[in-house]
């Protein structure tokens, strides 16, 4: 007897690598090697989306982004536990990062993504390593450093900003995702808590991240997440009837954009070999953790410190 | 730029589409709603549309007005802060900086746990941030008709997550502080100041510096004052906190100790009149986004606390309006 299907949720801003995860879980699921791990549970008829971006990432291209305006025939991506008789899907084509920046200035949701929202068993909600959560504050000249502050990612203002007056559109990332998630608590109000994976992505990057970086860029998930998104992090710990949340730091990618690094990402002769995921003191290669965890299939690794 | 026949979207002015459409919105008028239809001939009969289900609509993100104000007292304790002074006094720029340090997680002791106002945080925080372009970090002070709105945040005890608490924050324009001063029917139509638990009086320091102006600072603050006591009918459980605000300009001042002489000869006057009446008067030196020196987040962060602290039990005997403090404003007839 076959168990319900459960559905999972991409969410996140623009670049943050959702579409990376998807066409990556797509391999791992082909390619499983951990006999407990999540395996494809029937390919679709259609994959017309995800057959070029699978190609593209095999080649270590950079894929293309989603896009709201062209977008492909939906359909699911369909996963099974073996061990279990557990089935998830995933649609496709994910939505793209503008559809939840619009939700911020639109204050609404289409009502066919409100009925995703209350039927799913869980979200992955990602969050690039790279990127900022608030907006830098300018502080006073006698505090500012000589370097140019338009060096090391640090924001700054388009000319056409200048005198502007704040549009919705000008609120910060993590601003814009409690509000997100805010919404999604009041859609499932008298529903059971929603588990939320917490994916930084990226996180090759904060592995090879110099030692000195440590304090600003820990390596550990959970002190990343509570150290560069704090709001995100304090809401989510306070809403425990909503929500339960774990951290991981996940590469679907494995690696850069250089062509050294293109090199290095094809070289690989398991193709998921180049995929991390981070959780706690595990390291694995295995995408489907995060939605293991979603499903109740993987008991989180502590911290290295718990 | 299209304009769209659905009354709350705001395409025009932003290019977002209310239902998220890039292309083909059926809901577009004007020249640019559809490349195609741009070509077709003026008398082709146009598309039939299938209607697109209402999207779901979430509050605004915006200040709340009485009502929506209500609706949070009604439906769970909530502690009522206002906050008066003068234009320029630094109310709004001290609320920026409690929403900024939420934000950047530097907020000591309590958590944040949501906010139904985020966009006017955000707002409030704008004109200090690199990507707006101000030449210096400024704030876009409170307006006119923003009187009586209120600011929501829910926070909870570092380590106790389950424990929340909500405040509604009102910041009373300076623009409108000249009428509150002078007017007692108007202060009484406030509702901030009838369902306030704390009321944050700014006087402004850099008014304070200044010989010909600080006179009429302290006097205002301390008309204000009075006009709430007379106004207020529990006044004598509202807790008063004296906030010196822009204090940058008493610390850097060449006669620092002469003006700091004139903050305490306030603080006389104040627990002179009120020292007896009121809970124990609280009195703050604070530099919310000062000129030159850091600003002066522990200070912030203590009147904050301040604000949550769980009143003294009283001693008398009280009437149950006193021991449950009014959830709405409908207790006040207002």
């Amino acid at each position: 007897m076959t168990k319900p299907e459960s559905s999972i949720l991409l969410v996140g801003l623009y670049d943050t690598g959702k579409t990376n995860f998807l066409v990556g879980l797509d391999i791992v699921l082909d390619e499983q090697t951990d006999p407990n791990g999540l395996v494809h549970s029937d390919h679709a008829a259609d994959r017309a989306y995800l057959q070029p971006l699978r190609e593209q990432w095999l080649k270590g291209e950079e894929l293309d982004h989603t896009s709201r305006q062209i977008a492909p025939q939906p359909h699911q991506l369909l996963v099974l536990h073996p061990v279990s008789g557990t089935r998830a899907t995933f649609h496709i084509p994910d939505l793209a990062g503008e559809t939840f920046a619009a939700q911020f200035v639109t204050r609404s949701f289409p009502q066919e993504f409100v009925e995703r929202i209350k039927q799913a068993a869980g979200l992955i909600l990602f969050l690039h390593c790279d990127q900022q959560a608030n907006h830098a504050l300018n502080i006073h000249p006698a505090f500012m450093d000589p370097a140019p502050p338009n060096q090391g990612g640090v924001d700054v203002a388009p000319l056409e900003n200048h005198g502007r007056k704040w549009q919705l559109e000008d609120a910060c990332r993590q601003v814009k995702l409690v509000d997100l998630l805010q919404f999604i608590a009041e859609i499932r109000r008298g529903r059971l808590p929603i588990r939320i994976a917490v994916a930084i992505s990226a996180w090759d990057r904060v592995d090879k991240a110099p030692k000195a970086l440590e304090a600003e860029m820990p390596k550990e998930p959970v002190r990343f997440f509570s150290k560069r998104w704090p709001l995100i992090d304090q809401y989510l710990q306070g809403n425990g009837e909503n929500f339960a949340f774990h951290v991981f730091g996940v590469s679907a990618r494995g690696g850069g954009k250089t062509p050294a690094e293109i090199a290095r990402l094809t070289h690989f002769a398991h193709p998921p070999d180049r995929i991390l995921v981070v959780d706690g003191t595990n390291r694995s290669s295995d995408l489907t953790r995060p939605v293991r965890w979603i499903l109740g299939l993987l008991e989180p690794t502590p911290a290295p410190n718990a | 730029m299209p304009t769209c026949t659905q009354p709350k979207c705001r395409i025009a002015e932003t290019g977002v589409c209310l239902e998220g459409h890039k292309q083909n919105c059926p809901h577009l008028t004007g020249p640019e709603a559809s490349p195609a239809g741009a070509t077709a001939a003026p008398s082709a009969t146009p598309p039939t549309v299938s209607p697109t289900p209402e999207p779901y609509r979430f509050h605004s993100g915006e200040k709340l007005t009485v009502v929506e104000a209500s609706r949070i007292m009604n439906d769970r304790p909530v502690r009522m802060i206002l906050c008066a002074g003068a234009q320029w006094a630094g109310k709004t720029t001290f609320l920026a900086r409690i929403g900024e340090m939420f934000r950047d997680g530097s907020f000591h002791k309590f958590r944040f746990a949501g906010s139904k106002t985020l966009c006017a945080f955000e707002r409030a925080t704008w004109h200090a941030t690199l990507p707006s372009g101000a030449a210096r970090p400024e704030t876009l002070r409170s307006e006119r008709r923003e009187a009586d709105t209120f600011l929501h945040l829910r926070v909870y005890p570092d380590g106790e997550p389950s424990c929340h608490k909500d405040m509604l924050i009102s910041d009373l324009p300076g623009e409108i502080f000249p009428e509150a001063v002078a007017s007692r029917d108007f202060c009484a139509k406030q509702r901030a100041i009838a369902r306030a638990d704390d009321l944050i009086l700014f006087l402004d320091c850099f008014s304070l510096v200044n010989s010909s102006m600080r006179h009429a600072e302290q006097d205002n603050v301390l008309f204000f004052m009075a006009q709430v006591a007379k106004v207020k009918h529990d006044f004598d459980r509202l807790r008063v906190h004296v906030v010196f605000s822009r204090w940058d300009f008493v610390a850097s001042h060449p006669q620092r100790q002469m003006h700091e002489d004139y903050c305490k000869t306030i603080e006389s006057k104040f627990e002179k009149r009120y020292g007896k009446s009121l809970p124990p008067l609280k009195f703050w030196r604070i530099a919310a986004r000062p000129e030159g020196s850091p600003p002066t987040d522990d200070e912030i962060q203590s009147l904050f606390r301040c604000w949550l602290e769980v009143p003294q039990p009283l001693t008398e005997i009280v009437t149950p309006r006193k021991r449950d403090s009014a959830r709405d404003f409908s207790t006040f007839g207002l």
